[in-house]
């Protein structure tokens, strides 16, 4: 497999806050990955959910973030669907 | 299921039926930048705006509350924010909505009865205060607070900075950041640097977001401009007292005093109740006079319009002077005289 690195160049969005989704927000870090989620589940699955969004960043190649979460109950293919459109809307120039 | 659509300022129906509607709350339309609304057969039944990085005026009839409708709202304005770069945000809104906007994982800064302000994004007021403490020595003494605009800084403002040290040995300067000054915060607060650089006892904070000033204070209430004063200095005061303050453990704040503007006047009153309520000492020193007139940066810049430089000059120190010398500051002259 080819190791792709991105950069993410702007902040950008992706989701949205009803129920069952979540709002990523993504901008440049400061070295590296750094979430802070807020879940209406996170006594249960906080430290699942970051896990989800780590190796979704980490697999489109991005190893410097910051990235905000609001989650409402999101599933994991939801979560990482909308952490790769955040990063493909914030690698783009 | 609801959508959102722009208000188009340029369509004078779209307008007046905003205008109306935000009317029913107390509300002037004040041409935000930017208006949602959601329309429900042909009738708006929900709205919000922004303003450079301020959301305000939401509100929503309350046979449609409870369908998500604030939510709309809120992801367009998030939207048009992030898009236009801006990556953090304040939230001004009436205490009876606050559960909605803490549903929406908002943080809230400070409430009063009447106003709560929420903040949301990539900058919080954690990460300021802990900036600014990062970057004081340790507190040893009484310590001191001044809050100045400095547009531009002038002989009256180092009168103050010095009747201050009288008082204390630290003395923490915040510089209102908002730019709504014709002289940039940048260079308002590199002619405080110069000017002050050799006294270790005072610390320069720039303001951030949580020294509010009246300019970003939306206008709600509007048909009672004496309310709305009186909302803006409590909030003020009491996120200065119960968090700055309390933070950064300030003992005494100093004000100029005000002997002919009355709203300021009214304001300094009110923040002397609110900090001396809380143990935080308040000194209002008298300003400093040069030949009867009391020296202010408003009459420094009213002299800069009338083309009296020379007459400017004996009001400001050495580099405020420096400053307007310089090609930036020869700019700053014309804009100020219109040209």
């Amino acid at each position: 497999m080819v190791e792709r690195k991105l950069e993410i160049k702007k902040m950008a969005t992706a989701g949205s806050l009803e129920s069952n989704d979540i709002l990523i927000m993504i901008s440049k870090g400061e070295g590296k990955i750094d979430i802070e989620l807020e879940s209406v589940v996170e006594k249960q699955f906080g430290e699942d959910i970051k896990k989800v969004i780590h190796d979704t960043l980490v697999e489109e190649g991005i190893t410097d973030a910051k990235v905000i979460a609001k989650d409402k109950g999101a599933l994991d293919f939801t979560i990482r669907a909308r952490v790769r459109a955040c990063v493909k809307r914030g690698v783009e120039n | 299921m609801f959508f959102t659509d722009e208000i188009n300022k340029n369509n004078e129906r779209e307008i007046q039926e905003i205008r109306e509607y935000l009317n029913k709350f107390d509300v002037v339309y004040d041409y935000p930048e930017k208006t949602y609304v959601i329309r429900d057969k042909g009738r708006i039944i929900a709205t919000g705006s922004v303003d450079g990085n301020i959301m305000k005026y939401f509100f929503a009839e309350e046979e449609y509350q409870g369908q998500g409708t604030t939510l709309l709202i809120y992801n367009a304005l998030l939207n048009y924010l992030i898009a236009n770069n801006r990556p953090s945000f304040f939230i001004f809104t009436t205490p009876n909505n606050k559960t909605i906007f803490r549903s929406l994982g908002l943080k809230e800064v400070y409430s009063t009865d009447r106003v709560a302000l929420f903040e949301g994004g990539f900058y919080n007021y954690q990460n300021w205060i802990d900036g600014v403490k990062a970057k004081l020595k340790e507190k040893s003494s009484k310590r001191g607070a001044i809050v100045m605009n400095c547009n531009p800084m002038t002989l009256g403002h180092k009168y103050l900075i010095e009747k201050a040290l009288e008082e204390v040995d630290d003395l923490l300067i915040f510089v209102v950041e908002e730019d709504k000054s014709v002289f940039p915060f940048e260079d308002r607060f590199n002619i405080l640097k110069k000017e002050l650089s050799h006294d270790d006892r005072i610390s320069l904070i720039e303001g951030g977001p949580y020294i509010i000033s009246q300019g970003t204070f939306p206008t709600y209430f509007i048909k009672k401009k004496d309310e709305m004063l009186d909302i803006y200095t409590e909030l003020d005061g009491k996120i200065f007292a119960d968090k700055i303050a309390k933070d950064l453990e300030i003992d005494i704040r100093f004000f100029g005093s005000e002997p002919t503007d009355e709203v300021t006047l009214a304001y300094n009153q009110a923040m002397k109740e609110i900090l001396t309520s809380r143990n935080i000492e308040i000194k209002i020193i008298e300003r400093r006079k040069l030949k009867n007139n009391i020296i202010s940066a408003s009459r420094v810049r009213k002299l800069i319009k009338e083309d009296k430089l020379e007459e400017a000059f004996q009001y400001l120190p050495p580099s405020s002077i420096e400053f307007l010398k310089t090609h930036k500051g020869k700019e700053i002259i014309r804009k100020i005289q219109g040209q």
